[in-house]
């Protein structure tokens, strides 16, 4: 009987030591891969071609910046809201409104969430954001200045940025209200202040994440969830010549987008 | 095989089965995607453009009457660099069997799920991120 006591703790003995050896060798093939994952990258490079895909884990809302929405609208943003007819999303009508089905501008930040890649080029006093859509591009100054004073509004803003720790913080200014902040026909007004964070999360993954800072058309601010782009490699590292093309627009929307809503002319169409 | 590769399969997997396609501008609004339907037709017109590439093909519906179908799919930069497409992937005349997500309004227009070819060979505008390839 004593034997069997022993010989059951010895075995329990055994077991418990075997498996913290192999948590321990767990544990350290986990460091060890996550060790060799940082030497593939450098956290302040975040060059290459960058794609927001849909269907990858953790992936935010795709089309606007939070699927809990704006924190509340002015009267102004909600006057915006109400006369802007969206294409997409839960406020989808056939005879839409859409500036972008119009070629106007998509602009910052919904280029920035649209399925299609940017590519990023650093230069040491400016950081350039190329986009396949409509071939459109930005630049982040990078070299320590300020904000002008009092800038024309534009589609893109103007956009400085910093390094803190390993995050890419781009702060924007200088919107014009021509175009929608978001596919569910959010407003974006002349006062939006948009603060973005970029940051590399391991060798082919970049997450970014911002506040909408829009006091014109929003009660408060409106922090995005978080946003995955995969970095493209190989073939696939390619952006195709995406302008926004009026007549090819305007045959897409007379030969199917008119068609599919069962209407055979929109009003809005230009 | 290691777990990493066995859930990439599966996510392949369930990505392929699931099939659906996102539309930048409609997604599942304008289109049936729960009741896809498959029609076999003759290509008409090929665009490889911008903002959506688009399918137009011919099929004769029960009672023999010509209808004419106009199907549409992703961009043509995503289908190159995610799906293997080309400007050359279909001309007109070619005989094809299309599985489609029907406009909700009833008119002859779709969403793409599947193109099969008279030579069995299958092309799909599957939006796979890097990683799931």
């Amino acid at each position: 009987m004593r034997n069997r006591w022993l010989n059951l703790g010895i075995m329990v003995g055994v077991v418990a030591g075997a498996s913290s050896l192999l948590f321990a060798q767990g544990e350290s093939k986990q460091a060890k891969e996550k060790a060799a994952e940082s030497a593939r990258y450098n956290a302040h490079d975040l060059s290459g071609y960058w794609e927001f895909f849909n269907k990858i884990p953790g992936q935010g809302i795709y089309a606007t910046p939070s699927k809990e929405g704006p924190p509340g609208f002015t009267a102004w943003g909600k006057a915006q809201f109400d006369a802007n007819k969206p294409s997409y999303g839960p406020r989808t009508v056939p005879l839409d409104n859409d500036p972008i089905q119009h070629c106007r501008p998509t602009g910052i930040p919904r280029i920035l969430f649209y399925p299609q890649p940017f590519e990023i080029v650093q230069d040491p006093t400016r950081t350039f954001m190329f986009f396949e859509r409509e071939h459109a591009w930005r630049g982040i100054w990078t070299d320590g200045r300020s904000h002008t004073q009092d800038p024309d509004p534009t589609f893109m803003g103007e956009s400085i940025g910093k390094w803190e720790g390993d995050t890419f913080v781009v702060d924007s200014v200088g919107f014009n209200d021509r175009t929608w902040l978001d596919f569910y026909g959010d407003p974006r007004s002349d006062q939006l202040h948009l603060i973005e964070r970029y940051k590399r999360v391991n060798a082919t993954t970049m997450s970014l994440q911002f506040t909408v800072d829009d006091p014109k058309a929003y009660t408060g601010p409106w922090e995005s969830d978080t946003k995955l782009y995969k970095l493209l490699s190989g073939k696939r590292a390619v952006m195709d010549e995406l302008f926004c093309v009026a007549e090819d627009e305007e045959a897409f929307t007379r030969r199917l987008r008119n068609p599919a809503r069962g209407i055979t002319s929109n009003p809005n169409d230009p | 095989m290691n777990i990493r590769r066995v859930i990439i399969a599966v996510a392949v997997a369930i990505l392929c089965a699931w099939g659906s396609v996102s539309f930048a501008h409609h997604g599942g609004a304008i289109y049936d995607t729960k009741n896809p339907i498959t029609v076999k037709g003759t290509v008409t017109d090929f665009e490889w453009t911008n903002p959506h590439v688009q399918i137009y093909f011919d099929a004769k519906d029960d009672k023999g009457n010509v209808v004419h179908w106009a199907v549409e799919t992703l961009s043509p930069g995503k289908l190159a660099r995610g799906a293997g497409w080309t400007k050359e992937s279909l001309k007109p005349g070619d005989q094809v069997t299309i599985t489609l997500n029907p406009a909700k309004a009833g008119t002859p227009v779709g969403g793409l799920k599947k193109v099969v070819f008279s030579d069995g060979h299958v092309l799909t505008p599957q939006e796979l991120a890097p990683e799931d390839q």
